[in-house]
């Protein structure tokens, strides 16, 4: 679910930090820069190295010193069909919510829920809906008693709002679309100690 | 200021070529022999420069994907950078840049990578070209680290018409047992007790 990017971009070093060794400047720089922030190409986790840094140019006028640095970073950016191990966060009618810890705008829409499946008030949480499967009259609940395995269907980067409402959620600017309908996914307890029934099924 | 970024995104969805690419069911079944860590390299010939649209401070990415990386190797790059160091994180507050960095070591402590290592994983993926998988295919195993059938399916990509039969599924399920270590017992949420086994390599 990481990859290695590489880019290349024009770092400005301000003069407090020229007296650093001048890959932990720049570092510095990209890392402020850079971290945590989601660009095109996904989220960004760390600074992989450095692999040049020309210039050091001081502009008429200006303080920084100017560099044309190519570096790499370390993203994060799954492809459609990972299956990654997850946790959840809440539902709603709407569908599930899932999350990494570090990233936690995953969603899998009610379609993407194994049917047949009925969505009630939660019990333990008046504010949320649970989501049940409802599979051989036994009845799974969807809830946070362990991890869940998730496919990932979709990544999207919606546009920036211009405008929101008060009350709207944050805005997310990369968002996972995932399905657990499919064998293996979902809660991994659904699936715990039932590889000898399995075995005897030779459509797998 | 140049060089600044919002920091929602540097595009409005225009740049994303390469997201089709990747994102198309062919580049999973993409069987050619690569290195691991270099799983969409046939794209990356086509791309050598691209301006973002949007900020005039022209960050150009050169490769949008360098190759990719198993949560091991992730996970290998954040210990040397010190993220497994517990005692900053007690007494400072988390700034905004390590937020990231030390929840992505959390999630990754908790999953089958943290009881790899580099040997392991090569070793593994080596051993899989005589199943013929596709790349994407091993590094779903070595992330996921299947233990049964049922959560293999979800990995394999129409097995059925590639020719893998139950007996190819048995095959690798036996490599990943020998082969991968098992995850840490992780209990739900509350409870992380982390049993690491390292048993290693059993073959």
């Amino acid at each position: 679910m990481f990859c290695l990017s590489e880019m290349e971009d024009t770092v400005r070093v301000p003069p407090d930090l020229l007296k650093l060794p001048l890959e932990v400047a720049i570092k510095k720089v990209l890392q402020k820069l850079l971290l945590n922030k989601v660009l095109s190409i996904g989220l960004c986790v760390t600074i992989y190295d450095i692999k040049s840094a020309e210039g050091g140019f001081v502009l008429p006028g200006d303080g920084p010193a100017t560099y044309k640095v190519r570096f790499r970073i370390v993203v994060f950016r799954p492809f459609v069909g990972e299956v990654i191990a997850a946790r959840f966060k809440e539902s709603d009618s709407n569908g599930l919510r899932l999350t990494l810890g570090f990233f936690e705008d995953i969603y899998v829409p009610a379609p993407l829920i194994p049917r047949p499946n009925r969505c009630e008030p939660d019990p333990y949480n008046r504010s949320q809906m649970r989501w049940v499967w409802i599979f051989e009259e036994q009845e799974y609940i969807i809830d946070h008693s362990c991890q869940i395995n998730f496919r990932v269907e979709n990544i999207s980067y919606p546009p920036v709002p211009t405008e929101q409402a008060e009350d709207a959620k944050p805005f997310a600017p990369m968002v996972i679309t995932g399905t657990i309908d499919d064998d293996g996914l979902g809660p991994v307890s659904w699936w715990e100690g039932c590889s000898e029934r399995n075995n005897e099924d030779d459509d797998t | 200021m140049r060089g600044a970024l919002p920091n929602w995104g540097l595009t409005k969805g225009k740049g994303n070529w390469f997201h089709a690419l990747v994102s198309s069911p062919a580049s999973r079944h993409d069987q050619k022999n690569y290195i691991p860590t270099s799983f969409f390299d046939h794209h990356q010939k086509n791309i050598t420069y691209l301006f973002s649209p949007i900020t005039s401070n022209k960050i150009v990415r050169m490769k949008a994907n360098a190759g990719t990386l198993t949560n091991f190797e992730v996970l290998d790059l954040l210990n040397s950078r010190g993220a497994s160091n517990d005692t900053t994180r007690v007494i400072a507050p988390i700034s905004t840049s390590e937020y990231t960095r030390l929840h992505v070591y959390d999630y990754l402590m908790e999953t089958p990578a943290c009881t790899q290592t580099q040997e392991i994983i090569t070793n593994f993926s080596d051993q899989c070209k005589y199943f013929k998988l596709a790349k994407a295919e091993i590094l779903n195993i070595i992330n996921i680290r299947p233990s049964s059938t049922v959560n293999l399916a979800p990995i394999l990509e129409e097995p059925s018409e590639r020719g893998i039969d139950k007996k190819a599924k048995e095959g690798i399920l036996k490599l990943v047992e020998a082969l991968l270590p098992p995850p840490p017992i992780v209990e739900a949420r509350g409870d992380n007790e982390e049993e690491e086994t390292e048993e290693g390599e059993q073959s």
